[in-house]
């Protein structure tokens, strides 16, 4: 493999870590779900449910058991009746359709009636270091209700409703790492579903897609004995829903070094497929049938809102156009992908991102090892031993996108992240005509750097940053940030957090990317409904499907 | 009720800041607190004294080799002794430290941070401080959970309300950028 590879650069954090292209992310065969459903095939895991205990409108509790490299988690899901008046995804719900936990191990009665006090609270419970995760979800009850009717009446849910939708339940949090008395992570970090980004939480959404197709069948049975099921082809698609807001945006700043090891396992893989000399008529065959499953997904993929359907559109039409010029022909030369680059370097960053994803799908066995590499548990060192002069000299080589902007300007500064008092919400406010700036978090990274530059001004080049810092203590983070970035080149998102232009919506799809999700469906520019698993195997073929083949999902039909 | 270290971490910060640290500090006051194997009702107290403490800034003399911090307050010369010690500096001495209880935590995570073993002594109010080269392996955050004594569970989650930004119905409806109901 290594005579047919060159050495190709990674693409700059100055081009990647942009929000404007960050909001344009693919999930690709690196992300989380992905990893995930790979390492349940080749471990041909089995998923049984020891409790089952629904009445007939699907309110209860069940249990779902998985072996997963020596060790069983179950997914513990209680399912209530929720008044319609109290139906929201925000952070200040305080009931949902059904609250979840992941248990370390199977759980005793006495487990689950101690978790049946607890877990449809969420934040106002308190749960154990034998919980891993902590989730809810709501029904789409339209939809819901709907496949209920059709199951009950023997048929399968409408075609054009499960492609519009898309899945039966959405969450609206996964909580891990010790929230509301969960586990620490350092619990599972010696265990494979550990060792890597999110594998914890991405199992429990899985499992809860299971739950989801199990309670609509269930309640249609209820109503008609003879209800049919849920076909295969119906399964497969059914996804999880996922509406995310403003909570995930700080999770992106506040972990840089995790960041860069994500976005440094993506880019080092592309750089190893651009490397390729030459394709083999398997790459470019595979790649020519994701391509053109890409494009029916594009078309299938249709939002209200305006600024991401827009996009979507010219996705389509770009991906059109290059159907034309990307054949065996073109494809069979040398270096086939930098070709590819190089033709849709001037297209949508939506366009070049999606054919990030696609030519890394031929490639697993070239690039599947690094999602060993996503993971990170430490945080920026300091190195006080770095003199005054040095520390200027990265942040006027590596910072200039900080410190060129100008924060006096009233649109550089214009808003402030927050957190309100109702239930802990994150928010995001106008600095100039809204009160609690001087509660602001310190999400600003490029304006504290550039603060930081004028301090450094007045300081002798010679001192060191740990005398530096004895007078200027507020700045010990900041300086850490910036001592990183040469080790971990993509741990800053290269914009202003603050500026009257930063639209949350692009970190949320960034990390949401990263995780796998598809179908973003934005609901305003900081809040967005997702697609989770959308064509992922089910529990029942996980150790027969083609683990792999799900990007870009399509509804197969009956 | 237990807490997992990632609760208490979380909550120390914001428990500092709303006490009047700077973000930088209330962060390392956190991890440094989590990084102490198990807590004991001094050390919780420390806490509260560290953060009930006004801020002043650091009192400090230095020659070439060593560090004398005055009157030191642990979240400001916590930082400052590790920084100097992690610098190849020699050795720093602290006088009247407010709550040398917390020190411990300090150290532990600058042995993580700069591969180093720390020795302190004490004497009467002075604590000497010197460091050699000796990599620790223990991951911090791989301890047991966290008991927080009642009445400064309390006091973090009164100084942590200083963070929080009070309701309004602007905020409310458009602060989060969803509507109030989720049904389709």
């Amino acid at each position: 493999m290594t005579e047919n590879l060159a050495s190709v650069p990674l693409r700059p954090a100055s081009k990647v870590m942009r929000l404007t292209r960050m909001g344009a992310s693919f999930p690709t065969r690196l992300s989380f779900m992905r990893s995930l459903i790979r390492q349940l095939s080749a471990e041909k895991a089995t998923v049984t449910r020891p409790v089952w205990e629904m009445d007939n409108d699907g309110y209860g509790r069940a249990v779902f058991s998985v072996d997963l490299d020596g060790d069983t988690y179950s997914l513990i899901a209680f399912s209530n009746d929720l008044d319609p008046q109290n139906r929201t995804d925000r952070v200040i719900a305080e009931a949902w359709d059904a609250a979840f936990t992941l248990f370390d191990g199977v759980p005793e009665t006495s487990d689950l009636d101690r978790l049946q006090a607890m877990v449809p609270k969420q934040e106002a419970g308190r749960c154990s270091e034998k919980e891993l995760v902590l989730s809810r979800a709501n029904k789409s009850m339209r939809f819901f209700e709907h496949t209920v009717c059709a199951l009950a009446e023997g048929r399968q849910p409408d075609a054009d409703l499960l492609q519009q939708t898309g899945y039966l339940m959405r969450t609206t949090a996964v909580y891990g790492n010790g929230k509301f008395g969960i586990a620490d992570r350092s619990k599972i970090l010696d265990r494979s579903i550990g060792a890597h980004p999110f594998r914890v939480e991405m199992l429990t959404v899985w499992l809860i897609r299971e739950f989801s197709h199990d309670l609509v069948e269930h309640v249609a049975k209820a109503r008609n004995p003879k209800a049919a099921k849920l076909s295969p082809a119906s399964k497969q698609f059914l996804g999880i829903g996922n509406s995310t807001g403003l909570g995930m945006a700080p999770f992106v700043i506040n972990h840089p070094l995790l960041i860069n090891n994500w976005v440094m396992a993506r880019e080092t893989a592309l750089a190893r497929v651009l490397s390729v000399k030459a394709a083999k008529e398997t790459e470019i065959s595979a790649f020519l049938a994701f391509f053109e499953r890409a494009q029916q997904h594009v078309k299938s993929w249709s939002v209200a809102d305006v600024r991401q359907e827009e996009r979507t559109r010219v996705l389509e039409t770009e991906l059109a156009s290059l159907a034309s010029k990307l054949n065996f022909g073109f494809l069979a030369s040398d270096f086939p992908w930098q070709r590819v680059i190089d033709l849709c370097d001037s297209l949508s960053f939506e366009t070049q991102e999606c054919l990030v994803a696609m030519m890394l799908e031929p490639y697993g066995a070239l690039v599947d090892d690094l999602v060993d590499k996503m993971v990170s548990t430490t945080n920026p060192s300091l190195a006080p031993a770095m003199t005054v002069n040095a520390l200027v000299q990265i942040i006027k080589t590596d910072f200039e996108w900080a410190t060129s902007i100008e924060f006096d300007a009233p649109n550089e500064c214009a808003q402030f992240w927050y957190v309100s008092e109702e239930k802990l919400e994150p928010r995001l406010g106008m600095r100039h005509s809204e009160d609690g700036a001087d509660k602001e978090q310190p999400l600003d990274i490029a304006r504290q750097i550039k603060v930081l530059q004028q301090a450094l001004k007045d300081e002798n080049d010679e001192n060191t940053v740990a005398t530096f810092l004895q007078s200027h203590p507020q700045f010990r983070q900041i300086i850490r940030r910036v001592q990183s970035s040469q080790k971990f080149p993509f741990s800053e998102v290269q914009d202003n957090m603050i500026a009257d232009t930063c639209l949350p919506i692009d970190i949320l799809r960034f990390k949401l990317a990263f995780f796998g999700a598809c179908k973003f469906d934005p609901r305003s520019d900081r809040w967005t409904r997702i697609t989770m698993f959308q064509g992922a195997p089910c529990a029942a073929e996980i150790c027969t499907a083609n683990a792999s083949d799900w990007c870009f999902p399509v509804y197969g039909g009956e | 009720m237990s807490h997992s270290r990632n609760e208490v971490s979380a909550l120390i910060t914001k428990a500092g800041v709303g006490a009047g640290l700077p973000w930088a500090l209330a962060q390392d006051l956190a991890l440094a607190f989590i990084s102490i194997e198990m807590p004991s009702i001094e050390d919780w107290r420390s806490l509260d004294v560290a953060l009930s403490n006004q801020l002043n800034p650091l009192s400090a003399t230095s020659e070439t080799q060593y560090l004398e911090i005055l009157n030191a307050q642990i979240v400001t010369a916590g930082p400052a002794t590790t920084d100097w010690l992690g610098a190849d500096f020699g050795r720093v001495t602290l006088h009247d430290l407010d709550a040398p209880n917390l020190l411990v935590g300090y150290l532990t995570v600058g042995s993580v941070e700069h591969g180093l073993a720390y020795k302190c002594t004490a004497e009467g109010n002075q604590i000497k401080v010197s460091a050699q080269e000796l990599s620790l392996t223990r991951n911090p955050s791989s301890l047991a959970r966290l008991e927080i004594p009642h009445e400064i569970l309390e006091s973090l989650h009164a100084f942590a309300a200083n963070t929080y930004v009070p309701e309004s119905e602007a905020s409310r409806l458009s602060g989060a950028g969803a509507g109030l109901t989720d049904n389709d």
